[in-house]
């Protein structure tokens, strides 16, 4: 049984079809990516999953169970973890505060909170910057700050969107080594990424997803030489050349 | 997740921020002790009464906080729950012969129940509505007390004295008694504060108001969370309308239930600094012997400078110092204020 399952989910705004019929799974340990041009409908799904939207048709199951429309609090309570594409910290509170809020999904107490927090901070290297504000971090610490925040809330489930975008190459290499370090923790990875060369290197599997749908889904190395892929990305007129190319 | 602790030494570390608790501990105390020694400074009734009053506003500013301040929610009706718990307790007082000093619990629960009944409707309501909503629900809670005949009307009821003890809440001879109480009252908001602060409902609250939209996705019931915090505030709002209704010895709905009364609960804590522990005292501390004195030397001439005076003070804090007196006092820690967010739209571009 796959741990996340999505299910023939289709999300309409008015006229515009977010998502047509999208299904995908999403296996116990694995990083999955979630790729696709821009207005591709990566969001909306993401945010269907997180208990953000409301599908209009389909369901998504979370380990077995249908989780389509419980809404975002109870999806944490499951162990689903999100971060936001736009950063969403408590900017009045500190780093080590930001990240006990998430510690709180597990526990009553505050020191048991502190302690889940203070451990968190450790893992992704924030533990020096817990006395300061978020609203005084660079923007790399804000996105690694989302990413502490959700893990705090000990999911089983991190979805990560667009996390590396902004981030210089250095930090983004930081970003990568400190996901694969979250999935040695047996932490299962959703990542919507706009930026292709970000994903390819991290994920065991790539789904892309094109006006909506899902086009294709296979490794990485399939991906990048999929013509289907390089249309949807760069236009037909680079679809000969590529082929010469391959 | 089994996040080893591979770095005990930073458990063990002092922590800044429990080091800051203690200090406001310590702070407290010290507070505690000179407020215990200072009506003995003097006999004077007319000090006597606006260190009452001033202590009362601190409390009610504090119970207010808990919901306008770290919870963000901000209520113009408070006012409602206040009058509310002092209705309570002096019918319960004068029809029953139950004492006020057990009638205030049922004061208090009954204004926890209509902060709940309020915030059914209106917690759907976001920022400035959430204002306006409990402005005219008060109103309304107002007139209806005006009307209503059971409950004395616009004439009010008159608490009689029956005897000078704890249990009647009633003293004839001093002040200090009324003094005390509040002192008392005052102190035990202070704890909760300190105490929730640090608690899960306190870093809930916070985070709802810095971002609510982030604050669900780490498992925050929102509308249950603001619940909690209207539910506690308005309690002690109401136990602070059943003291204040036997301090006076007299109850009707335009002293007790008005909009202004609503807006003086609510600016201590604004003006001493929302949020924070100290900003309810610090705040009413400056208000309302300000608004007293000003009152009783500049109000008779009937020219309202004694309002004047009132807002130019709340004018002067809001320009120069926006989070309050207690940060130029440096009482709070610094804190800087949220940055201009983006619009909260959570469905996302298809």
């Amino acid at each position: 049984m796959p741990l996340l399952e999505v299910d023939r989910v289709s999300q309409r705004f008015g006229g515009v079809a977010a998502n047509q019929d999208v299904s995908l799974a999403v296996e116990e340990g694995e990083i999955l990516g979630l790729i696709g041009p821009n207005g591709a409908g990566k969001t909306t799904l993401f945010n269907s999953i997180a208990g953000t939207l409301v599908p209009t048709s389909g369901r998504i199951r979370f380990q077995g169970q249908d989780i389509t429309g419980i809404g975002p609090a109870a999806c944490a309570e499951r162990g689903i973890a999100r971060t936001f594409q736009v950063v969403r910290n408590f900017e009045t509170m500190t780093v080590l505060e930001n990240v006990m809020v998430g510690a709180f999904n597990r526990t009553g107490l505050t020191a048991a909170a502190k302690r889940i927090a203070l451990d968190v901070l450790e893992f992704t290297g924030m533990a020096a910057r817990r006395d300061t504000f978020a609203a005084e971090l660079t923007p790399p610490e804000k996105r690694r700050l989302e990413v502490a925040r959700a893990l705090a809330t000990q999911p089983k489930l991190l979805l990560l969107d667009e996390v590396m975008t902004g981030l210089t190459p250095t930090e983004a290499q930081a970003g990568v080594q400190l996901v694969r370090d979250i999935r040695t923790r047996g932490i299962t990875i959703l990542m919507v990424e706009h930026v292709m060369e970000i994903v390819m290197p991290l994920a065991d599997r790539v789904v892309v997803l094109n006006l909506g749908r899902v086009l294709t889904e296979g490794k990485p190395q399939e991906i990048v030489r999929n013509p289907d892929v390089i249309t949807a990305y760069l236009g037909e007129k680079y679809r000969a050349g590529a082929a010469a190319a391959g | 997740m089994a996040l080893s602790s591979a770095f005990p030494a930073a458990h063990g570390a002092p922590d800044a921020g429990e080091r800051r608790r203690r200090r406001q501990l310590i702070a407290g105390a010290i507070v505690l002790a000179v407020l215990i020694a200072l009506p003995h400074g003097t006999s004077d009734v007319y000090f006597q009464n606006v260190l009452v009053l001033t202590l009362m506003y601190a409390a009610l500013s504090q119970a207010w906080n808990i919901l306008g301040g770290y919870c963000g929610q901000i209520s113009l009706g408070h006012a409602l729950y206040f009058g509310l718990g002092g209705y309570v307790s002096t019918i319960l007082f004068t029809q029953w012969g139950v004492p006020p000093m057990i009638g205030m619990l049922p004061g208090g629960i009954l204004a926890a129940l209509l902060a709940l009944l309020v915030g059914w409707p209106c917690f759907r309501l976001s920022g400035h509505y959430y204002a306006i909503a409990t402005l005219v629900i008060a109103e309304t809670g107002l007139l209806l007390f005006l009307n209503w005949d059971w409950v004395g009307g616009a004439l009010g009821i008159y608490v009689p004295f029956k005897t000078e003890s704890w249990i009647t809440f009633q003293f004839r001879t001093s002040k200090l008694p009324y003094y005390y109480a509040m002192l008392g009252f005052a102190a035990v908001l202070w704890l909760v504060s300190f105490w929730i602060e640090n608690a899960k409902w306190g870093f809930y609250w916070r985070a709802v108001k810095d971002n609510a939209v982030a604050a669900q996705s780490l498992g925050v019931r929102i509308f249950r969370t603001k619940m909690a915090a209207a539910a506690i505030s308005a309690f002690f709002t109401g136990v602070g309308g059943a003291f204040y209704a036997q301090f006076v010895a007299y109850i009707d709905p335009d002293s007790t239930m008005s909009t202004q009364l609503s807006i003086l609960i609510a600016l201590p804590a604004v003006l001493g600094g929302i949020g924070t522990l100290w900003g309810p005292l610090v705040g009413a501390a400056v208000l309302i012997p300000a608004t007293e004195i000003s009152r009783s030397y500049l109000g008779g001439s009937g020219s309202g400078i004694d309002l004047i005076f009132y807002g130019a003070l709340i004018m002067l804090v809001a320009t120069l110092k926006p989070e309050g007196l207690s940060g130029i006092l440096g009482f709070r820690r610094r804190r800087p204020e949220p940055l201009a967010r983006e619009g909260e739209a959570t469905s996302a571009t298809p």
